[in-house]
């Protein structure tokens, strides 16, 4: 498999995890005057599903590298996204 | 959450904050050009494309093009020879020696790989050749600006690299004022104004944080390295010479052999390299062509999944493989792996398009940063007159330098045959167009006026250069796509698509969130 290929599929499996994270982060919610459901325990184990795929990439150091500078894009992404008026208005 | 006492988070903030007003604006040039830099091989191909893309980066044939070249110049110019890539998937060939009085004379050729032939020759004193080719201009102007800030001499390069040490500097003191990091890496406010702005510079500055480091760690090594570092280690342990601590630390050990014979076949060298590692050559160095002791030192992409490039020596007289070369010495080591993982760290360009799109948008992140981070301290003292101008200062060089540049790339793509002092012209555009944006930014009323004006404008120029670059006589997209250059067609769109969308946000006067006047929170004055 090449490297972006895997390094793609690493994002991927890490993007869902990290879009919960960002939509249930109580810090977020409760800056617009929502509570937050999720346990400590839940966010933690969210955040392990994260890094996880790094796992599988300890021994591909490239795809390691883009998948760490992937997940920060997407996160970065999944804030911004989450603060836009038109999703501010579906919660 | 990292807890400080609150006098010590002034004193970092005010760090913070004045290490910006000092340097940013330069800080932001050098991020900006950086992140459009990523992708320069692609500007190459954009500005300067061949009419057919070359199969493999150093083709068959080309070590036998250099011989040819080699017979036909002074002898002197064979004591160091570079073979590495030029714009548009080109060739440059630099041929050159160290003179006595600490010049470099040289002649440089540009080769067109795939049709096997030289395009262009200069012949002059290194550095200043590069600038004589005019073909590339466009992208030496935009590295140049990246790694010089066009100051002359190793003037540049301390410059940058005192930037990304205060980029190390705002990134570590940010990290340490922002005492919420991991819990707030998700919130971002819309109640408009400062809060929002803060929140944005903090959101974009925590994501980015690692890289941040990453990229300032390593563009300070590159500025530093062959400025300061080099001299530094030869006056400590060579008595000033830095020409023989460059032969220690990076020229292949062969014993001196002033005698004259013949460099074996180059072609073979570059195909048996090839063949042994399974890499594609990207570069050559040619040491003493014609002598007894010539080597050669064949530079290889990263294989699939590799981060580290490699190189692989040869004798030169007689073909002779002698094995892996280490970035640093004769024997591989942990410096020498840390001085080769510096390149791919800093350019991204271990793993194709891919870390390529992904480098840009973290340097996307650290402009984005350096400028909301200069415009919320101007914001902070909106009320007092004597700041005004550093806001207007402020978007007058965000928005006025990718205008300039983007300027440069229409007079440059205008311009067929490229005339070869197209390097000049550049910089005069260059400077014309920032002093009229600047002339133009302190003439309006608000900072806010200003940055619409500039953006219309910038939209204006973005959807006029793929015209503009058709009708200077460049490619058109079929004949693009047909040639195996995609990058013509991609950037094209891109700028269409960019400018489009600049035109349409800009198409009323609402107030930016960073400009919006209104009163400061009471949390964010302390």
């Amino acid at each position: 498999m090449s490297t972006e290929l895997l390094a793609g599929l690493a994002i991927a499996f890490s993007a869902l995890p990290l879009l919960l994270l960002a939509i249930r982060d109580p810090k977020r919610l409760r800056s617009r005057r929502q509570r937050s459901q999720a346990t400590v325990l839940e966010r933690r184990c969210l955040a392990i599903a994260v890094a996880l795929p790094l796992v599988f990439l300890l021994g591909n150091a490239a795809a390691a590298l883009i998948w760490l500078s992937g997940v920060f894009v997407t996160g970065w992404f999944c804030a911004l996204w989450l603060a836009t008026p038109a999703h501010s208005e579906s919660q | 959450m990292i807890r400080l006492s609150q006098a010590r988070s002034k004193t970092l903030l005010a760090i913070h904050g004045w290490s910006a007003v000092a340097l940013g604006l330069l800080l932001y040039a050098v991020i900006v050009t950086g992140t459009l830099a990523v992708f320069e091989d692609a500007i190459g191909v954009w500005a300067d494309p061949m009419p057919l893309a070359p199969v493999e980066e150093i083709p068959n044939g080309t070590g036998a093009l250099m011989a040819d070249i080699a017979e036909r110049i002074d002898a002197a110019y064979l004591d160091e020879v570079f073979l590495f890539s030029g714009t548009g998937e080109h060739l440059r060939a630099l041929f050159h020696y160290h003179g006595d009085d600490g010049t470099e004379p040289a002649m440089l050729f540009l080769i067109d790989p795939a049709q096997q032939r030289v395009v262009r020759e200069v012949e002059g004193l290194s550095p200043d050749v590069f600038r004589q080719l005019g073909v590339g201009a466009l992208r030496d102007f935009l590295v140049d600006l990246h790694v010089n800030l066009l100051l002359p001499g190793r003037w540049g390069l301390l410059a940058t690299g005192v930037l990304g040490f205060a980029m190390l500097v705002a990134a570590v003191s940010g990290l340490l004022i922002h005492r919420h990091l991991l819990k707030e890496l998700f919130t971002l406010r819309r109640k408009g104004g400062l809060l929002t702005a803060r929140d944005r510079h903090a959101l974009a500055g925590s994501w980015n944080l690692p890289f941040a480091f990453l990229l300032s760690f390593t563009g300070a090594f590159f500025s530093f390295g062959g400025a300061i570092g080099l001299p530094a280690i030869a006056y400590v342990a060579f008595g000033g010479d830095v020409e023989t601590v460059s032969e220690e630390l990076l020229a292949p050990i062969m014993a001196e052999d002033d005698r004259p014979s013949p460099l074996a076949d180059i072609d073979a060298m570059i195909q048996d390299a090839a063949r042994r590692t399974g890499a594609e050559p990207s570069s050559l160095q040619i040491h003493h062509w014609g002598r007894a002791d010539a080597s050669l030192l064949v530079g290889l992409n990263n294989r699939d999944g590799e981060l580290l490039p490699s190189a692989v020596a040869y004798a030169g007289a007689s073909g002779e493989f002698l094995g892996l070369r280490p970035a640093l010495g004769n024997a591989p080591s942990l410096g020498g792996d840390l001085v080769s993982l510096m390149s791919p760290l800093h350019f991204g360009n271990f793993a194709g398009i891919a870390s390529k799109i992904l480098w840009f948008a973290m340097g996307f992140a650290s402009a984005y940063v350096a400028l909301t981070g200069l415009m919320l301290w101007t914001r902070r003292r909106q009320a007092e007159p004597g700041w005004r101008w550093l806001e207007k200062l402020t978007v007058i060089v965000g928005y006025g330098l990718p205008l300039a540049l983007l300027i440069n790339a229409a007079v440059y793509v205008t311009r067929r045959p490229v005339p070869s002092a197209a390097f000049y012209d550049l910089l005069s555009v260059f400077l014309a167009a920032m002093a009229l944006t600047a002339f133009y930014g302190f003439a309006q009323r608000d900072a806010a006026r200003s940055r619409r004006g500039i953006l219309r404008a910038m939209a204006l120029v973005m959807l006029a250069l793929p015209a503009a670059r058709y009708w200077g006589g460049g490619l058109g997209w079929q004949a693009a796509i047909s040639g195996g250059l995609p990058a013509v067609l991609t950037i094209d769109g891109l700028l269409l698509v960019s400018g489009a969308w600049l035109l349409w946000t800009q198409r009323r006067a609402p107030a930016p969130a960073m400009l919006e006047t209104e009163s400061e929170p009471e949390a964010l004055k302390s």
